[in-house]
């Protein structure tokens, strides 16, 4: 029950919201924007609309210093209103600081690159797209990058299967971890007889 | 340009671009990376990466296990360092939680990471001589490998893909007389690094086939997101030991080596200093040792609390990260992994403009890239 | 003269000279490799070769199965009348095929009937060898003949105390 009610919610992180100077430069520069976010980790961490996204990036890389694109990570949050997120990870090399950048959204949204700031994210950009199917606007060059250029479907989303859409499922052992070991102890006698066998 | 040549000559010397494969199956590529090279004479104008080939989908592989479980697929990743690449994801999960690492588990950890990077850094070397066509290092650099990876398999009980650490601290102290072995063996190691450099730094074939070639500017650098020496070798202080601390590496005194030009030969002269470094920290951890446990306290199931926690480690190719997600229960949401081979190989495409098609595989050499990080 | 110097410098080859030198020094010195398969090297106490189970010191708790990353580990305890007396597994299935030798199993045994051996010459022709039943697992251990002594390296916890006992 309780896990029921909290797929339909979607979960919040737990912890304080840390706020740095740089965090606060931004409050301050583009108050109720800016949301300071939860962590549990003691990290500090901000989130965005993705309207925003491109003006708050640009000016934490020319007015605070964060002049080093650490990564770009995304994520899949079926249960959530709003199903995917993306994290920026900052880092300042003179102030030795580092700031996460949060940003959710949906499917069909186009997020602005960020590729003419840091040219670093061009690639980060289309593992996101490749992987998990986030469209950005304006990319020089969106086009997948780990998978085959014909590749169908997203393979990190939620709705994924392990093994691939057109693959046999996968099966779990009873502790859901994926297993190859035959099932019943017939199939398991019969392969080991061919063994001896060989 | 071809316009303002008289047109007899056009006919008889037309130039066109062309493009030339390099890779899957090169030698020199360390691995399958396939560089789509657009050549005008036998300067490159343009590359094209196609990387993938050895993509093994680990982060979503990782979503199915429980975090213990998980360990140790992330060896697979840079599979000439497992032992860095463990520590970044057990100390993630460590950073999630909330948990203290007893200090003698740190240091062990320190120093098994810092003998990792000794061979890591090892195999680069021999390749990278082999590459551009010194054939004796590769032999001695594989020689010393040897007694690193001797000294990790007495230690954590295999040569290459140790499941090193478990999530909390170490599983083992050292073996009898492993610190002994440990300090004859850095002892005998730091004339091999004299021997090392005598056959290279100052042999003039090595220093015409990499002074100047590969030049990529601080500011390029940077924006481009390298890390690991091939960042420091532009003059830029980027060392996640120093510049974001973990683990025990605040208690020792070592030095970050940079470089000043940013070409292959001080990428290559960063790492051989690194690797002098090294054998320093694993010296003062080894005679500092403390006291103490060996595992903090963590309960046997494991569930971090919902939220979010990016941990960077220094890797012996660059800042490795691990950005984990957890919803609360006993299987991490997501587990985004940032390998540095993968930046590293986004900016061959600065590095190589305008430079020689021969001198490619110096240039993929001096950056270092295992694929299957690349990839994942 | 620094034009000179450089000019010897060039037509002398000192720097050339020097890793000849490092070179000639190896070739009276012993050779540092090992005849692999005439010569076995020894192994570590620590060593993580093939996983070997004691079915005796079993107790059918399953906990290696659960810690097991690939699953390739599975256990079935006996019916209910005979786990009173008896807890030794009805049938045990490993199958090296997907074994990483990571060693999670291992920590997790209670009894220490699981543990690693050092074995590490596994390759066969056929996948199918590698799937182990309680009766093939113990046995293909101690059939070949090892250079080490397999009890003396690799004690079960179980062995360990009675031993103390003693």
């Amino acid at each position: 029950m309780a896990d029921e009610q909290n797929a339909k919610k979607g979960w919040e992180a737990t912890g304080e919201p840390i706020i740095t100077d740089a965090v606060q430069k931004a409050i301050e520069k583009f108050g109720s924007k800016v949301i300071p976010y939860p962590n549990p980790a003691k990290e500090a961490t901000i989130k965005v609309e993705k309207e925003d996204l491109y003006e708050v990036l640009n000016f934490l890389k020319k007015e605070t210093g964060f002049d080093y694109l650490s990564d770009i990570a995304s994520a899949h949050f079926p249960q959530n209103e709003k199903h995917l997120s993306l994290a920026y990870h900052l880092f300042s090399i003179e102030k030795k600081d580092s700031l996460r950048v949060k940003v959710e959204f949906n499917e069909e949204d186009l997020i602005p690159t960020v590729s003419s700031i840091w040219p670093a994210a061009n690639w980060m950009e289309r593992e996101a797209y490749d992987l998990m199917g986030v469209k950005f606007e304006n990319h020089p060059n969106l086009k997948r990058i780990l998978l085959p250029d014909d590749w169908e479907g997203h393979p990190l989303r939620k709705e994924y299967p392990l093994g691939g859409p057109q693959e046999e499922e996968i099966r779990s052992n009873r502790y859901g971890v994926p297993s190859l070991l035959p099932d019943d102890l017939e199939s398991a006698k019969k392969i080991i007889e061919e063994g001896k066998n060989e | 340009m071809n316009n303002e040549r008289p047109s007899y000559l056009r006919e008889i010397f037309e130039t066109k671009e062309i493009e030339l494969n390099m890779g899957p199956q090169h030698p020199a590529t360390h691995g399958v990376y396939r560089a789509i090279l657009t050549l005008d004479g036998e300067r490159i104008v343009g590359l094209n990466s196609v990387i993938g080939y050895l993509h093994r989908g680990i982060e979503k592989w990782a979503e199915y296990r429980t975090y213990k479980q998980a360990t140790p697929i992330f060896d697979r990743l840079d599979y000439l360092s497992a032992v860095i690449n463990c520590h970044g994801y057990v100390g993630a999960v460590e950073k999630l939680l909330g948990v203290e690492i007893p200090k003698k588990a740190e240091y062990i950890r320190v120093i098994c990471d810092e003998l990792q990077r000794l061979a890591s850094h090892l195999i680069w070397l021999g390749t990278h001589a082999l590459d551009i066509g010194a054939m004796s290092v590769l032999f001695y650099a594989i020689r010393e490998r040897e007694a690193v990876v001797d000294l990790l398999e007495a230690q954590l009980g295999q040569r290459l893909l140790n499941n090193a650490y478990p999530i909390g601290g170490v599983r083992f102290d050292f073996p009898k007389g492993w610190v002994e072995v440990c300090r004859k063996f850095l002892k005998v190691f730091k004339g091999k690094i004299d021997d090392y450099e005598e056959l290279l730094t100052g042999n003039r074939i090595w220093r015409q086939r990499t002074i100047g070639v590969g030049y990529i500017s601080r500011e390029d650098a940077i924006a481009w997101g390298l890390s690991g020496p091939t960042l420091r070798a532009s003059n830029v202080f980027f060392d996640v030991r120093k510049s974001i601390p973990y683990s025990a590496y605040p208690d020792f005194d070592f030095e970050i080596p940079l470089g000043q030009n940013g070409d292959v030969y001080d990428r290559y002269l960063c790492r051989i200093k690194e690797m002098r470094q090294s054998v320093r920290i694993i010296e003062q951890a080894l005679d500092g040792m403390p006291e103490g446990e060996l595992k903090a306290k963590v309960s046997p199931i494991i569930r971090p609390p919902v939220g979010e926690a990016y941990f960077t480690v220094e890797g012996s190719k660059g800042q490795l990260g691990f950005y984990i997600i957890s919803d609360g229960k006993e299987k991490p949401y997501r587990v985004h992994i940032k390998s540095p081979s993968f930046i590293n190989l986004q900016g061959l495409d600065v590095m190589s403009r305008h430079q020689l098609i021969a001198d490619m595989v110096a240039l993929i050499g001096s950056i270092d890239i295992v694929l299957g990080e690349v990839d994942r | 003269m620094q034009l000179l110097n450089k000019f010897l410098k060039m037509i002398t080859f000192p720097d050339l000279l020097k890793g000849l030198k490092i070179t000639t020094k190896y070739v009276s010195k012993k050779k540092i490799t090992e005849k692999y398969p005439e010569e076995k090297r020894s192994y570590p106490y620590r060593y993580r070769g093939r996983i070997h189970v004691t079915i005796d010191t079993c107790i059918s708790c399953r906990l290696c199965e659960k810690a097991c990353p690939e699953g390739c580990l599975k256990v079935f305890p006996p019916p209910r009348e005979i786990m009173k007396t008896d807890k030794r597994p009805a049938q045990f299935y490993f199958s090296q095929e997907h074994c990483l030798h990571c060693g999670m199993c291992v920590d997790s045994c209670p009894t220490g009937s699981i543990h690693h051996s050092h074995e590490f010459e596994i390759t066969v022709f056929n996948t199918k060898e590698l799937l182990f039943d309680k009766e093939k697992l113990p046995y293909d251990m101690l059939k070949k003949q090892y250079k080490w002594n397999l009890v003396e390296n690799v004690p079960t916890k179980v062995e360990v105390k009675k031993k103390e006992e003693v």
